[in-house]
C-alpha cells in the first residue's frame, strides 16, 4: 500500500532562498552559500554567491541543511545534544553531521519534519540569523498555501 | 596578479529560473537544473518536485562536464566518439558522456564562466531547455 509522507517542495524552498538572499544583503557581510534540502537530506535548491569559500562554505551549508533535516533539530540544538555525548559529533561516524550555528529544521504544521536549511560563509551567529529567516519564510509559505 | 571573471549569483539564478520556465513547453516531466562555475563548483541548483533520483545527479554532472571541457557536452561526446578514446582515459569520474543537456556558459568576451546542466526530460528536450535558459540569460 502506498504511504503518503509530507515533504518540502520547490515552491517553499525557492521562497526561502530568495528571502535569505535579501536578508543577507540587508545585513551586509561576506558572501554565503545556502542549501535547502528535503526530509532525507536530498538537495532541492542551493546557491553560492560569487567569492564564497569553495570548500568550507559550500560544504558546510550542505552539512548544516542535512544535519538539521535528519537530526530533526536546528544545528545549535543538535550541538547542545552532542556536547553531552562521549566522543561528541564524531561518535556518529557521519562526516556530514555539523554541530554549530546556521542550520534550521523545517517542520510542517502537524509536526512532520519536512526538510532543513543550511547557511555558511559568515560567523555562526550571522549564518544562524539568515537560516532562521529562511525557516520563517517556509512556515509562512506553507500557511499561505493551506 | 590578474582579474578572473566570476559567474554572478543573480545571473546563475536567472539561468535556472529560465530553465524552469522553459521546461513545460518541452516536457511534462519534472527536471533538475544545475549551474557550476569554471572550476566545477556549484553556484545554483534547483530540482522540481518528484524529479527522478538519477536526473538530480545527472544534471550536476552535465554542468560539470560542459564547464571543465569548456564546450557543450554533445560536442565533447562527438569529439570523443571520433577519436575513439574512452571517457575513462581522462581520469575524472565526474565527467559524463551524455549526448545532450549540458552547455558551457561564456561571457561576451568568450571567457568560460561555467556550465549549465539539465536532467529529467528526453535528451533533445534537456538540450532545448538548456539553450533556452542561456538565451534568456543573455549568455547564448
Amino acid at each position: 500500500m502506498t504511504h503518503l509522507r509530507k515533504t518540502l517542495g520547490l515552491a517553499e524552498s525557492r521562497a526561502a532562498v530568495d528571502a535569505m538572499l535579501v536578508k543577507a544583503n540587508d545585513m551586509g557581510g561576506r558572501p554565503i552559500a545556502l542549501v535547502v534540502c528535503d526530509d532525507r537530506g536530498d538537495v532541492i535548491c542551493q546557491v553560492a554567491q560569487a567569492g564564497v569559500n569553495p570548500a568550507l562554505a559550500r560544504q558546510n551549508a550542505f552539512k548544516k541543511a542535512y544535519t538539521s533535516a535528519v537530526s530533526r533539530a536546528d544545528t545549535l540544538a543538535f550541538a547542545e545534544r552532542v556536547k553531552a555525548m562521549p566522543g561528541g559529533v564524531a561518535s556518529f561516524g557521519n562526516p556530514n553531521f555539523f554541530a554549530g550555528g546556521g542550520g534550521a529544521v523545517l517542520v510542517a504544521p502537524d509536526g512532520t519534519i519536512i526538510g532543513g536549511i543550511g547557511v555558511s560563509g559568515r560567523t555562526n551567529e550571522e549564518d544562524e540569523e539568515i537560516a532562521q529567516t529562511g525557516k520563517a519564510t517556509v512556515a509562512a509559505s506553507i500557511t499561505a498555501s493551506t | 596578479m590578474y582579474d578572473r571573471p566570476v559567474l554572478d549569483i543573480d545571473d546563475a539564478l536567472k539561468l535556472v529560473d529560465a530553465a524552469l520556465a522553459a521546461a513545460p513547453a518541452e516536457t511534462k516531466k519534472p527536471i533538475a537544473v544545475a549551474v557550476v562555475d569554471e572550476m566545477g563548483d556549484w553556484v545554483a541548483y534547483v530540482r522540481m518536485d518528484g524529479v527522478t533520483p538519477f536526473a538530480r545527479e545527472y544534471a550536476r554532472r552535465k554542468a560539470y562536464t560542459a564547464s571543465l571541457m569548456q564546450r557543450d557536452v554533445h560536442e565533447f561526446s562527438a569529439a570523443r566518439a571520433q577519436s575513439g578514446r574512452p571517457l575513462a582515459d581522462l581520469g575524472d569520474a565526474r565527467l559524463v558522456g551524455a549526448q545532450n543537456g549540458g552547455v558551457v556558459i561564456r561571457d561576451a568576451a568568450g571567457n568560460v564562466l561555467g556550465g549549465l546542466g539539465v536532467g529529467g526530460a528526453a535528451p533533445e528536450e534537456d538540450e532545448r531547455i538548456a539553450r533556452a535558459a542561456l538565451a534568456a540569460g543573455g549568455l547564448a
